[in-house]
């Protein structure tokens, strides 16, 4: 064997700490408390102990009065346990409250001069305006923002205390859903920020831990997701926690399955149910997507895809009877990831369908996607499965302003492109290239998706859903080049650049090596015309949808 | 022609309103304006201005291009207000001429100059309309920017191929076909004429040439040349997208000189209505 050969540690996990503060003594003392206390530490495996959980990926926080910890909207990865003093969960404060940069629209007089303005070189960014943001600076912790006058706005907004030994956030860190609420310290308060890996080792190992969590999750938000749904929806308030207690919550796909999908070029794909399985109940979708398909000869054709507030099995329910078991007449599989519940049939016989009105019942089928498909097929003039798989195998359903081209339109004449680039300093944001079907392409632009798994991770909150259009854009003086983002998305829509200063140099760090920035469509967000792109093609061949809105699609195809 | 759309047929409908409005107005104008003594009586001076205002209205989408980043409706819009205001153009012209073809050196340059941007915008029209659902019905669309590097791509595969057949033992006159007919054919375009026409005779010419030197090329050869010719089929598919690409942009470089030549001739025509006018 040669000598040449260069020999490396390999890296394991946790060996990176989450806080390098965090000590031996720190985790003894968590260890002396709920709910770490009454966790069987012989059930973790020895090379993650519970001891290595606590020391890895959590870290202590403290807070003074009035500091925020969490900002509603926010996507975070951690989940919080209060230690000490106290915290107000306090729902919708007004955006300048919680310190986040407004987008303004550019004014008549930007416009027009962004025709002798637009920069000569690609991705020119003035420097000068690189100084610590409130939202970097928010993000890296090297300043805290505190809300202004407390007691006015707990007055004004809906809120809860939440009080030593409370957990919270850990919905929206195993989801990756937005915070539902903005988290601020009433007093001195010392919390412990669990990551999100950590949870769900903790989950993983410590049964009554996990029952504790969904315990905590059947009472507060499971009822409200329950009322939402148009079955349940005349129910009352005893049997609505009765079908909580009786839910039972499942898995499937990888939570990172944006990862890899990348790694393997298909996203991963998990049967929840297979048609002709026994009917054993509904299943809701908490989280992601799922794939509904149908046996076709020796194969599966895609028929729709279900999404966060979706029911499987409505039609089978109705249908079932005491006398003669029913099986499911659909297959439900996960695309990448998703999380449901399952609603057992007996609860659902004897508690729910007496009680349901042949009107709510008529309701119901019509609100049931199985019956309203998003993708239906007569939607499309042509090639309609292939383009339901295209929509569906790419999950471009993750899509709300997803960009389409009918390329039996579209000319070439590259005025979307000019269009994009005169919106943005001279630079396109997006690649007129994607994967085909029949005559659409699904271009390379930014999606604005449902589930913006771009932003899970960023480390400083520059990639953030605009509040107003529900555009995800990224702050570019926030944004610290760690290209998080654009290896997040699954869908290749953000590109990292290297920026030049004004005078055409390259802008370099203390290192000398060149500053990067995540770029991206986003949405003509500070343009009045927006999105560009859609208005300045001649020949009406691209459009930006959302792609459950097939009846707008129908209308685009049929003018 | 079934007009499925319901906006195109409204847009039709209302074409035809103003065909039929101001041929209405030439037809009775005239005489209602002389009978109360009007200067509005000269039809000549209103169509011409109508005319003008029509053509000056036209070139506007060239500034709704340029302007992308003002609020000033989409495109699509323009464009289709483009199409239909020709239409209406030429119905004045009709009217303004008489229907006749003028004598003058200068008025026959503006006819001309007016018809050949007429012609060249309706066949722009007609391309924009059929060529890019031509291209996607032959082996799929692949846009004008990623042509040159699909056509590197064939030749390195064919190179691949050959070096890798070769060196299983293939022969000088293999080594020559490739070299002499199959090397040449990837790397440049070839067929434009056909292509021009949609034809699909460069399949079987080359189906054809691969037939018959397959007689004198062992199984391992001619195995390799069914692989090759498969990939000289994706560049004659290439060849197509990159002809019908061009055509389809270089309608433009006819349109837009003609038609500011147009209106340069149109503000000298006025210049010399004006200066030579009568009273």
């Amino acid at each position: 064997m040669s000598n040449d050969v260069h020999i490396i540690r390999k890296q394991k996990k946790r060996e990176k700490a989450f806080d390098e503060h965090m000590r031996l003594s720190d985790v003894h003392k968590l260890m002396r408390i709920r709910p770490f206390k009454l966790m069987d530490q012989s059930l973790f495996p020895e090379n993650n102990s519970l001891e290595n959980i606590l020391l890895k990926d959590t870290r202590i926080r403290r807070l003074d009065p009035g500091e925020l910890l969490v900002r509603q909207g926010d996507y975070g990865e951690s989940a919080f346990l209060v230690l000490s003093g106290s915290l107000n969960s306090i729902l919708d404060i007004e955006e300048e409250s919680l310190g986040r940069s407004h987008i303004t629209k550019k004014s008549w007089s930007q416009l027009i001069s962004q025709l002798w303005q637009s920069a000569s070189m690609p991705e020119v960014r003035d420097t000068a305006g690189y100084s610590l943001t409130q939202d970097l600076a928010y993000a890296s912790g090297q300043r805290s923002i505190f809300l202004q006058d407390m007691p006015g706005i707990i007055n004004k907004h809906k809120n809860s205390e939440l009080e030593s030994g409370a957990i919270f956030g850990y919905i929206s860190a195993m989801a990756r859903s937005p915070r539902s609420a903005s988290v601020v310290a009433n007093n001195r308060a010392e919390i412990l920020e669990i990551k999100w890996q950590a949870l769900r080792d903790l989950m993983r190992y410590s049964q009554p831990f996990r029952q504790h969590l969904e315990s905590a999750y059947r009472d507060k938000s499971l009822q409200l997701h329950l009322r939402n749904l148009p079955i349940f929806s005349g129910l009352d308030d005893t049997v609505i926690a009765d079908i909580a207690r009786a839910a039972s919550f499942e898995t499937y796909g990888l939570n990172n399955w944006n990862v890899a999908s990348r790694q393997q070029e298909k996203l991963p794909e998990e049967a929840i149910v297979k048609q002709g399985d026994y009917f054993e109940g509904l299943i809701l979708i908490r989280s992601g997507f799922a794939r509904v398909t149908e046996s076709l000869y020796a194969g599966e054709k895609t028929l729709d895809y279900q999404c966060r507030g979706d029911v499987f099995g409505l039609n089978e329910l109705f249908q079932s009877n005491d006398d003669t078991p029913s099986s499911y007449q659909q297959s439900l599989y996960s695309i990448g990831y998703s999380d449901v519940i399952r609603i057992p049939l007996g609860l659902l016989k004897d508690k729910v369908l007496p009680l349901l009105s042949e009107a709510t019942i008529n309701k119901v089928r019509q609100s049931n996607p199985s019956n309203n498909s998003k993708l239906s097929n007569s939607k499309f003039e042509t090639n309609s499965s292939q383009i339901t798989e295209l929509f569906v195998d790419n999950l471009f359903v993750n899509g709300t302003k997803t960009m389409l081209i009918n390329l039996d339109r579209c000319t070439e004449c590259d005025d979307c492109v000019t269009a994009c680039a005169n919106a943005h300093n001279g630079n396109p944001r997006f690649i007129r290239h994607g994967p085909k079907a029949g005559k659409f392409m699904v271009a390379n632009a930014c999606m604005h998706c449902t589930d913006p798994v771009c932003m899970v991770g960023c480390p400083t909150g520059a990639i953030h859903r605009n509040a107003e259009g529900g555009q995800v854009v990224i702050n570019d003086q926030a944004c610290i080049g760690c290209s998080t983002c654009a290896t997040s998305c699954p869908y290749d829509n953000i590109r990292m650049v290297n920026i030049i200063s004004s005078d055409g140099q390259p802008v370099l760090d203390e290192t000398h090596r060149p500053i990067a920035k995540a770029t991206k469509c986003d949405y003509c967000i500070d343009q009045q015309v927006a999105p560009a792109c859609e208005y300045a093609c001649p020949n009406d061949a691209l459009r930006r949808i959302d792609i459950s809105e097939t009846s707008k699609i129908q209308d685009w195809l049929e003018e | 022609m079934i007009i499925r759309s319901k906006k195109r047929l409204r847009a039709l409908a209302f074409t035809l309103f103003i065909f039929t409005l101001l041929w209405a107005l030439e037809q009775y104008w005239f005489s209602f304006f002389k009978q109360i003594n009007s200067k509005w009586s000269n039809w000549d001076w209103i169509s011409g201005w109508l005319l003008f205002s029509t053509l000056t209205l036209l070139t506007l989408l060239n500034v709704r291009k340029k302007l992308t980043f003002l609020p000033l409706g989409r495109a699509y819009v323009w464009t289709q207000l483009h199409i239909y205001g020709g239409i209406i153009a030429m119905w004045i012209y009709a009217l303004h001429t008489q229907w006749q073809w003028p004598n003058g050196f200068l008025e026959s340059a503006l006819a001309i100059f007016f018809w050949l941007s007429c012609i060249s915008g309706i066949v722009g029209l007609i391309l924009s309309r059929s060529l890019p659902k031509m291209m996607n019905a032959r082996a799929g669309r692949i846009f004008m920017a990623r042509l040159p590097g699909q056509k590197a791509n064939l030749v390195r595969q064919a190179n691949e191929e050959v070096h890798a057949c070769v060196l299983d033992g293939g022969q000088q006159r293999y080594l020559d076909f490739y070299q002499e007919k199959i090397l040449p054919y990837l790397s440049t375009t070839r067929n434009i004429g056909l292509h021009l026409l949609a034809a699909r005779t460069p399949y079987r010419q080359w189906n054809e040439n691969v037939a018959a030197e397959r007689q004198f090329m062992t199984l391992r050869e001619q195995d390799s040349l069914e692989r090759l010719l498969q990939l000289v089929h994706q560049k004659i598919d290439l060849d197509f997208q990159h002809v019908m690409q061009t055509l389809l942009k270089g309608w433009l470089f006819i349109h837009i000189p003609v038609s500011f030549c147009l209106m340069l001739l149109a503000v000298l025509h006025m210049i010399l209505v004006y200066s030579f006018i009568g009273g």
